[in-house]
């Protein structure tokens, strides 16, 4: 019987742990002054699942222009104590609130390590695209 | 006929056993989904439909990123494709990477891809290619320079595979170079998608 009980509790833990690697969190170092101008973007969000937002929260937007093209950087913490993994995807609207169909616009599987924070950044597809839109996809 | 222990710790570990080779593996009928969703199959070994898309949506944003376009002397920069290299142990299709970088820049305004100028003279558009010269011809200007791109994309996908155990790893490299009239290299980049299993799944 305590056999049996073993086996069970070993595959149970098997079951459970399944393939997942953890790594150790991120320390990390940066200048305090800070030179950049940056230009932060009031945001609105939308939130339906906690579980992201704990490994995947969302510090703030900040925007600029590269080649008459809007650039969007959006900082993600990580505040848990193990990595994650989700899935994010930029969406463009035209100036008259129109999706832009491009083929940037993708999901992507990023892991972000404890501790760590990230920036995702995309660039709009054309001139006329101003307004976007960052989902972001727990990795069950 | 009276169950021994050892027939009992073997049945239990038959039924772990079928626990842990089901893992997260169902019968699922054949269903839609997005091309470019976290719900596709991923490989190990080779290139997945999402792998090139990333690639190429990722090589987009950095030519838009770069000045090298805007540099160009008319507006749009007319792109040629050029030569890329497949130096995978696979038979692919370089268009799945090349067409959406062509989309990607025609939708920015910003680049056209000529359909007419290729490698070898073997134009994409054979017809279109016909056609200019046509008008080349009735126009009196059949001496007339050819229209030459400003730019020529070329490069190449590199595939590093290792393993670890039954753990493999693959590794493909895509590399892309973007040369001007002058024949220099005014923007280039590589972007690198590594793979790591024991076999193909279904979700990244």
């Amino acid at each position: 019987m305590r056999m049996a009980i073993f086996i069970g509790t070993i595959s149970t833990a098997a079951i459970l742990c399944g393939c997942e690697t953890t790594s150790p969190p991120i320390n990390s170092v940066e200048n305090a002054q800070k030179s950049g101008q940056v230009t932060v973007v009031p945001d609105r969000r939308i939130i339906t699942d906690s579980a992201i937002s704990g490994i995947a929260e969302v510090l703030g937007v900040n925007e600029t222009t590269v080649n008459g093209l809007k650039k969007i950087q959006v900082r993600v913490f990580n505040g848990s104590s193990a990595e994650g993994e989700f899935f994010y995807k930029f969406e463009w609207f035209d100036s008259t609130g129109m999706l832009v169909d491009t083929p940037t616009s993708i999901w992507r599987p990023q892991t972000i390590e404890a501790n760590e924070e990230i920036s995702l950044i995309s660039i709009s597809p054309n001139p006329n695209a101003n307004d976007f839109r960052l989902k972001l996809q727990a990795n069950e | 006929m009276p169950r021994t222990k050892t027939g009992f710790s073997m049945t239990m570990l038959a039924a772990a056993g079928m626990l842990l080779a089901a893992g997260c593996a169902d019968s699922t009928p054949a269903h839609y989904v997005d091309t470019n969703g976290p719900n596709t199959v991923v490989t190990v070994h080779g290139i997945d439909p999402q792998d090139w898309n990333r690639a190429a949506a990722d090589m987009v944003q950095s030519l838009l990123a770069s000045p090298a376009i805007d540099s160009a002397p008319r507006h749009p920069a007319v792109m040629a494709i050029s030569r890329i290299k497949n130096e995978t142990d696979q038979e692919v299709d370089i268009d799945l990477l090349v067409k959406n970088i062509r989309v990607g820049l025609l939708q920015s305004g910003k680049v056209v891809t000529s359909t007419t100028v290729a490698i070898g003279g073997n134009a994409e558009d054979p017809l279109a290619k016909g056609t200019v010269e046509q008008e080349q011809f009735y126009n009196g200007n059949n001496n007339a320079p050819p229209d030459l791109p400003d730019f020529t994309l070329s490069g190449k996908i590199i595939e590093e595979d290792v393993n670890a155990g039954d753990v493999r790893q693959s590794t493909y490299t895509f590399m892309l170079s973007l040369t001007d009239r002058s024949g220099n290299a005014v923007w280039e980049d590589q972007k690198q998608i590594t793979k790591q299993g024991e076999h193909a799944g279904v979700g990244w």
